[in-house]
């Protein structure tokens, strides 16, 4: 009957919009990364991906970043989840609001700013941001993504089971063993999403990295914007296929890994 | 065709309606006529498609084939919110945003009130009614889609339709202005509305502070207000506890009373229908099983299924031995109902109509007390007499250790016309490793039952008359009795898993109904309870399937 | 207590970590001193440049004018779409859930490029050659971010709402536009309200996307459209980030602060009243 298609078809711009945003340029990617510049079917793009060391060297380097980046996060990020999820500390939620604020102004002005902060205390050391490419470009990456950890990880916080954390204790596990037996598989849901929060951006950020190293450290993320500024679409979809490969073994592989977690969880009992 | 002429006293008709989801057949060519005024209940089991019928009346729903007339004109290809039908719905449905005074009001605010248009000279003015039209169109366009009826009926449909359709263009009739009612209107009607369901003073309460019964009554209020022809009750009292319900029960008669339009209230409950109903429509897998009143429906049922879903009976296979004699229990009883001699019957008798005794009297049998359970005003005990058990109520309290003397008399016993259950599958063929195919399920069967006196060897090669038969591919009709079929909850070497439909007890033994995955039915016999939805596995008494050849059998000689 | 006020320190030491570089321009943009670091006593005079600076203003109305429309777009597609795909078949539903989730887990820069290559190709082969980047692609782009988070924030809603609402509403005579407007808008408002704040958000922050896709058009005419992100990460490449820019910082900082803090009354208002009525409905 006519009025079940009407509500149907509210769909329908929806569903355009994302064939022809997301679908369709996805496609082009895959197109001009197995194509030349004259539009004929070549590996070039692949071939001189393969062959370039400094191009695997930076995708090495993204990943080892992007791998540093997380731990240090959840390791700052964890502990911070933990105070403000308990009530004993924190009972107010305008102080987890205080940590989201600093994402609502402009990433780039922030980035700005603690580039030329860092260059005033680095001053005081006599040296500069371009002789520690490396230690800036990590403060930038945990000062940025630290809020997005906390998120995730103080609303699983909130759902711990404090009566299992109890439990534990009174059956014997001394402090450590309750933490690894107990909280953190409570916590693997949020610790999963923290890390895929932070690891996928982190490989493929630009500004950060550009920004704070002088251009010093090339990240995945900038050798891609390096092939757009030289109009070179077919390097540049290559490396995007790659990235779009990467994050979707990562999805997948987590989404499992989730899965196994609930259930071993379950099996515990 | 005069489908549209006839029944003045019926409000809603329904005339071969038939629902197919997913290519599953909901409602099954359906006959429906329900009269004006009535409190009418359809009860059955859940998945029955007494929901569906609710919402085909609303219009929730399009019937695949049949139309739904509402007064003598067809309906079925109107809208919901075009139908002069308001529905009460399970959960409410209240919505949230509104206060009970604007709940209320939120049909009067869309209904428009017909002013007829004059000329400047007073007569009045004429136009071809467009929404007639339109309406005829698209009766036109749903028939065409309809695949269930013959085409020669389809032919005649049409031309009936097209007839009309140009004789609604061709005729101007009265036209109409279609007028918002008055915000002093609204008030008064809403005022009204709220006072018959008692909920004068919370007019401006928000939705969520309200209790599940102030919540069911601004329901009702809000589907009354718009004086529809027909109120559909859709499970209205589920949610409630049961003390509620039984005010609300009362309530509701009393509203229908007087209101005075067509309730029609849909259950699963048989002792609401009972209680409220002027009419009850037993449904079950599609198919209305009986119509009638609640007098009629729980002292005559027409078939054991009815007699199971109403209230508890006892029913045992019997066979008419005499004039108005029939044995069951290992007994002859007299009735009063007339088969032919020898006629296989259903045999129902009520709880309340076995009469018990502690002493032994002249026709009383002889039982054993196996369970006794005391319900309030009275005792249930279940007797068993030889394997069978009879269920039997009583106010007094019998020894349990003693045995127990039942008398049933012939009023109180209601005799049944049997209904057909063998399994018949005319689907089935023989497969290239001469397996019968029975529901895609290969089974190996005794293939010389395809032929009288033949024999087979190991390579499923028939031998008859000196002359060999292969019938691989052939097709042909499986029959199987539902007592050589076994059912198991073990699933796991099946050859045919299905699901339990309905199940009804007949005095030592169940008969269940499964459907499998390909909609193929199996009746089966069975002395364990098995609940609807139960997955099981089948397994057959393979030298028991009765096979015959679909086709010409020297087809498959070689 | 020891613990406590560990804690508490733990906490306080990391939060004000993350807001020293902000801090450190707001205070310093309340003295004239151009270079880094520098004091040279209190004034307002950045705040008269950063009104008087041309490029800094277009950028900062593009930037508004870009969001305003790029989330205003985005919620009505999106929470029509999710409205729509509620009552699809389940199938359908499946499939269009999991293209939505692609550019919520994608990376900024892949769909980014993805988005550029598809509008170069097209620009080559269906408008003679010619470049169609425009305020047009680039506000497919900001859609392309923000479409699938409101789609994520409506559906929620819907799956929350009792599914024969709209049904009601046609049984007692609504049209089916009218049941929607009626009734099922009001019940998602929320959602649709919070996915409209995020497109908005998403939009104003967005560097990489805007980059890629940008045009000429808006208020910067025939050059490329400059938003304060790309307008900003220009400067900065240069040297430090320009006085008049530790103005601009205070500012939003300031509209961001009173946004939240009101938005926090508002939740703990709404809490106590909803608390208020339910001891009404309990002693009733």
């Amino acid at each position: 009957m006519k009025y079940k298609y009407f509500r149907k078809g509210l769909a329908l711009p929806f569903a355009l919009f994302l064939i022809l945003f997301v679908i369709i340029p996805i496609l082009f990617i895959i197109f001009y990364a197995f194509t030349d510049n004259q539009g004929f079917f070549s590996f070039d793009a692949v071939v001189s991906f393969f062959t370039s060391t400094t191009k695997l060297n930076v995708l090495l380097v993204s990943i080892l970043v992007g791998l540093f980046n997380t731990v240090l996060c959840l390791l700052i990020g964890f502990p911070l989840a933990y105070l403000l999820a308990n009530p004993k500390f924190n009972k107010n939620y305008v102080l987890v609001m205080l940590f989201v604020m600093p994402m609502w102004i402009n990433f780039v002005l922030r980035t700005g700013a603690l580039r030329d902060l860092l260059s005033i205390v680095l001053g005081w050391f006599n040296t500069t941001n371009g002789e520690h490419p490396l230690f800036c470009t990590m403060v930038g990456m945990v000062t940025n993504y630290l809020p997005f950890t906390i998120l995730p990880l103080y609303s699983t916080m909130l759902k711990l089971d404090k009566s299992q954390i109890e439990a534990a204790q009174d059956l014997g596990c001394n402090p450590f063993k309750t933490f690894t037996r107990n909280i953190i598989p409570q916590t693997l849901p949020g610790l999963v999403s923290a890390s895929m929060m932070v690891f996928m951006p982190t490989i493929s950020s630009y500004v950060i990295s550009d920004t704070l190293s002088e251009g010093k450290i090339m990240l995945f993320g900038n050798s891609i914007y390096l092939s757009f500024s030289n109009s070179d679409w077919n390097g540049g979809s290559f490396m995007s296929l790659i990235m779009l490969i990467i994050i979707f073994i990562v999805m997948f592989a987590t989404k499992k890994f989730q899965g196994n977690g609930s259930e071993r969880r379950l099996s515990a009992w | 065709m005069c489908a549209e002429k006839i029944g003045e006293n019926y409000i809603i008709e329904m005339n071969n309606v038939t629902k197919i989801f997913d290519g599953v057949t909901v409602i099954d060519k359906m006959n429906l006529k329900i009269k004006k005024g009535e409190f009418v209940t359809i009860l059955g089991p859940s998945g029955c498609g007494k929901s569906t019928t609710l919402r085909m009346i609303a219009g929730f729903e399009t019937p695949d084939s049949g139309d739904i007339l509402l007064n003598g004109s067809n309906i079925t290809a109107i809208p919901p919110y075009r139908r002069p039908i308001n529905t009460v719905f399970q959960h409410y449905a209240l919505f949230p945003n509104l206060d009970v005074y604007d709940n209320v009001a939120f049909g009067l605010r869309n209904k428009k009130i017909a002013v007829p248009l004059k000329n400047k000279d007073g007569s009045p003015m004429l136009k071809i009614d467009k929404g007639l039209a339109k309406d005829l169109k698209n009766q036109i366009k749903r028939l065409k889609k309809d695949k269930i009826i013959s085409s020669e009926e389809k032919e005649n449909r049409l031309n009936y339709l097209y007839q009309k359709l140009d004789e609604c263009l061709s005729t101007p009739r009265q036209a109409y202005k279609y007028k918002h009612l008055s915000e002093e209107e609204i008030d008064e009607k809403v005022v009204k509305a709220l006072s018959i369901v008692d909920l004068d003073e919370l007019e401006d309460r928000d939705i969520s502070t309200l209790s599940g019964g102030q919540q069911q009554r601004v329901a009702i209020a809000r589907a009354i207000i718009c004086e529809p022809l027909i109120l559909l009750l859709d499970e209205p009292l589920g949610a409630l506890d049961l003390k509620m319900r039984k005010d609300m029960q009362i309530e509701l008669k009393e509203m229908h009373k007087k209101i005075g339009i067509t309730f029609i209230y849909v259950t699963h409950d048989q002792e609401e229908a009972l209680t409220m109903s002027d009419t009850i429509i037993v449904m079950n897998d599609g198919v209305i099983q009986q119509i009638g009143s609640p007098e009629n429906i729980y002292n005559e049922p027409q078939n054991a299924f009815v007699a199971d879903f109403i209230g508890s009976s006892n029913i045992y296979n019997a066979t008419v031995i005499g004039d108005k004699k029939v044995r069951f229990l290992n007994h002859v009883f007299n009735c009063v109902d007339f088969f032919p001699i020898n006629e296989r019957v259903d045999v129902i008798v009520r709880p309340e109509d076995v009469h018990l005794s502690d002493v032994p009297k002249e026709n009383y049998l002889e039982g054993k007390i196996a369970s006794k359970v005391f319900k309030g005003i009275h005792y249930q005990y279940s007797i068993m007499i030889g394997h069978d058990e009879v269920l039997a109520q009583s106010i007094k309290d019998f020894d349990q250790n003693k045995p127990l003397y039942i008398e049933i008399r012939p009023d109180g016993i209601h005799l049944m016309k049997k209904e057909n259950i063998s399994n018949v599958y005319t689907d089935s063929y023989i497969g290239k490793d001469h397996k019968v195919y029975i529901d895609e399920c290969p089974i190996d069967c005794d293939l010389s039952k395809m032929i009288n006196n033949s024999t087979v060897d190991e390579d499923g090669i028939v031998t008859y008359d000196n002359k060999k038969y292969d019938f691989a591919n052939a097709d042909c009709v499986a029959t199987i009795s539902p007592k050589d079929i076994q059912v198991s909850d073990d699933t796991s070497d099946a050859p045919i898993k299905g699901r339990v439909i309905n199940s009804v007890y007949k005095g030592d033994h169940y008969l269940i109904l499964v459907r499998t995955e390909n909609d193929e039915d199996f009746f089966v016999m069975t002395p364990y309870t098995f609940n609807a939805d139960d997955i099981v596995g089948l397994n057959f008494d393979k030298s028991k399937i009765e096979l015959k050849l679909k086709g010409d059998l020297n087809d498959y000689e070689i | 207590m020891v613990k406590k006020i560990f804690a508490y320190s733990y906490i306080y030491i990391i939060l004000l970590i993350l807001y020293l570089p902000i801090l450190y321009l707001i205070v310093f943009s309340f003295t004239e001193a151009t270079t880094l670091g520098s004091w040279s006593g209190f004034s307002l005079q950045l705040y008269s440049d950063l009104f008087k600076n041309e490029d800094v203003m277009i950028a900062l109305g593009n930037t508004l004018i870009l969001a305003c429309l790029s989330a205003l777009v985005s919620t009505v597609i999106g929470s029509l779409g999710a409205i729509g795909v509620y009552y699809c078949k389940r199938g359908f539903r499946t499939v269009i859930e999991n293209i939505n989730q692609v550019p919520v887990v994608n990376a900024e820069i892949v769909i980014a490029m993805s988005l550029t290559v598809m509008f170069v190709f097209m620009g080559q082969n269906f408008f003679g050659g010619e470049s169609i980047f425009s305020f047009w692609t680039l506000l497919a782009g900001h859609c392309v971010l923000a479409i699938p988070f409101v789609y994520l924030n409506v559906k929620p809603k819907l799956l929350q709402m009792d599914p024969a609402l709209y049904e009601a509403a046609m049984d007692l005579g609504s049209s089916p536009t009218k049941a929607i407007h009626k009734v099922i808008i009001p019940q998602i408002l929320p959602g649709i309200f919070s996915g409209l704040l995020l497109s908005f958000t998403l939009s104003l922050d967005d560097f990489i996307v805007t980059a890629f896709t940008r045009g000429p058009g808006l208020l910067s005419g025939a050059a490329q459209i400059e938003t304060l992100s790309t307008l900003v990460q220009s400067v900065i490449k240069k040297g430090a980030v320009p006085p008049e820019l530790r103005a601009l910082t205070t500012i939003i900082f300031l509209v961001v602060l009173v946004i939240v803090l009101s938005y926090s009354i508002y939740i703990n208002v709404k809490r106590k009243r909803i608390a208020k009525h339910h001891r009404r409905s309990l002693n009733a």
